[in-house]
């Protein structure tokens, strides 16, 4: 039984493949697996062009594979649902609409028989929720971008979906929003047990949000390398997350795979099994052993160097 | 008859216009073939190209942000434009879609396809549109809105301003053809009245009349841009 309700979310072999120039298939990324248990936070992380936005798009029902399927609560997906709500890259928002528009608009396309009075409260709800309170009359375009972005998050939050997916979404923020927004996130997310489906370039943005960090070699061809488990304590908070022990074990993994092992990774692991993705706990001993090898030598000085930085 | 009669006093209004030095002589070979270059496009939108070309052909036709294009270069690039038009694989081509900004492309593209006799299709952003965006769409796919209700609160408010801008330039065209129109055809409206009044030689009636064609055309036109504010929306 807990084997089923393991895999809340579950892809399973899923392709997708582009026309290419000359007449052929070229696959963006084949024989793709994937799988989040309920209340999970994943976050994938990968270069430009490794899928990364089509798996969502597929899991959002915006795009689907060529092959494979996505089981989502024990049901495969068909299309898009009210199930699963998206936040995008650039919010979004309906520019003719006000705030409170905006997120009644969702509400009603989920409540369709709400009359107005109830529409409007639990709309205000929500923006109360993602810190708007006094701005639901306020049009887009009168909205900072991180306004903007808590917008979107607010209306993908009222229609109570069973997963949010979001697609970059501070990425066009300046870094204290960003900081800030990630604090709203993590908070609801955890307050509400939402189950979150990231995409991201931020690796500290992944290791602070992400219970699962899921790493994604380079496209065409992409396929999923490792997931990582988020060593970190679920109360970690953002002041103080680069002083934990394992935080850099983490965070130098991440980087070295995105620096070097995304590129090659198919020449230098030739068994890997898309079905069976190996996962990484980042622990303290690997750092102790990396330190005595040659090549890792100067790895606590940079560590010691990225502090100072800091 | 009417038609006879009206025929000769528009000889009589050019010719004392002509001695009035309003309209100045032109070369008469120039004039063969600018006649020649009209026949020889038809009757259409784009005749005063052709004519123009063999008029005046080194005066600027055309100044936009790539620099200024005379007559002549004009007239030279929109037949080289027809002549690829018509030897595409699939033969010439019964309708063409224009999709440009407001520069040369569009109107060398307007002037190719009708001389190739194609159907010209304006998909035309000139004026901003606003094509529905597909993050609009899809955040409609996302809650699962339907196709009617789609179409009322995303794709209409998004193309609102769009369709009322057509509507604007449209109206000013109408009525500048409807005023025309009435001249040649005669028996009701404004431009019977100018005619009729001209040939009254009611020349207040005429200034008066030409007054109110322009501020009809005006008023059309600001009632328009009411709209055109109204569900414009800033981004």
């Amino acid at each position: 039984m807990s084997g089923v309700m393991d895999k809340f979310i579950s892809i399973e072999g899923i392709a997708r493949r582009y026309p290419g120039s000359s007449g052929d298939q070229i696959a963006v990324f084949e024989n793709l697996w994937l799988s989040m248990s309920r209340g999970e936070f994943g976050c994938v992380i990968g270069h430009s062009g490794c899928g990364k936005t089509t798996v969502l798009n597929i899991l959002a029902g915006l795009d689907e594979p060529n092959e494979g399927a996505v089981i989502v609560d024990g049901q495969a997906i068909e299309g898009t649902s009210l199930d699963r709500a998206v936040i995008f890259q650039s919010h979004a928002l309906l520019p003719w609409r006000t705030v409170l528009g905006n997120v009644a608009y969702a509400v009603t396309s989920k409540w369709r028989s709400w009359d107005r009075a109830k529409v409007k409260a639990h709309a205000q709800k929500f923006i109360d929720l993602v810190g708007l309170t006094g701005s639901e009359h306020k049009r887009p375009s009168e909205l900072s971008g991180g306004m903007k972005q808590r917008v979107g998050i607010a209306r993908a939050l009222s229609i109570t979906p069973k997963i949010m997916l979001m697609d970059e979404p501070f990425s066009a923020l300046d870094a204290l929003t960003r900081g800030t927004l990630q604090d709203e996130v993590r908070r609801i997310c955890l307050e509400t047990g939402q189950t979150a489906f990231m995409i991201t370039h931020d690796v500290d943005e992944a290791i602070y949000l992400a219970d699962k960090i899921f790493l994604m070699t380079n496209g065409p061809g992409a396929v999923l390398a490792e997931v990582v488990e988020n060593p970190l304590p679920k109360d970690r908070g953002r002041t103080d997350l680069h002083r934990h022990p394992l935080y850099y074990a983490l965070r130098n993994h991440i980087v070295d795979f995105l620096v070097s092992r995304s590129k090659n990774f198919a020449t230098e692991v030739p068994g890997h099994d898309p079905r069976n993705v190996p996962v990484v706990r980042v622990g303290k001993p690997e750092l102790v052993i990396a330190s005595t090898s040659g090549v890792a030598h100067d790895e606590p000085t940079q560590t010691k160097a990225r502090e100072t930085t800091r | 008859m009417a038609v006879l009669s009206r025929l000769t006093a528009v000889g009589e209004t050019l010719s004392t216009l002509a001695k009035a030095g309003l309209l100045t002589p032109m070369r008469p070979d120039r004039a063969v073939r600018m006649v020649a270059a009209a026949r020889e496009e038809g009757l259409s939108i784009t005749t005063g190209f052709a004519t123009a070309a063999q008029r005046c052909p080194d005066k600027p036709g055309l100044v936009d942000e790539l620099g200024t294009l005379t007559w002549r270069e004009l007239d030279d690039r929109s037949h080289a434009l027809a002549a690829a038009l018509q030897q595409l694989p699939g033969g010439t081509p019964e309708v063409v879609g224009v999709m440009c900004r407001n520069h040369r492309g569009f109107i060398e593209a307007l002037v190719a396809a009708t001389r190739i006799g194609a159907d010209v299709l304006l998909l035309n952003t000139a004026f901003g549109v606003a094509a529905v965006r597909k993050e609009w769409i899809n955040v409609a796919r996302t809650l699962e809105v339907g196709a009617v209700r789609r179409a009322f609160t995303v794709i209409l408010p998004a193309a609102a301003p769009t369709i009322l801008t057509g509507m604007r330039i449209s109206i000013g065209i109408a009525w500048l053809v409807i005023v025309a129109a009435e001249m040649l055809v005669g028996g009701t409206g404004i431009g019977y009245f100018v005619w009729n009044e001209w040939n009254n030689l009611s020349i207040t009636n005429v200034i008066i009349a030409i007054l109110l064609i322009g501020i009809v055309g005006m008023l059309l036109d600001q009632i328009l841009a009411r709209f055109t504010r109204m569900v414009t929306f800033p981004e």
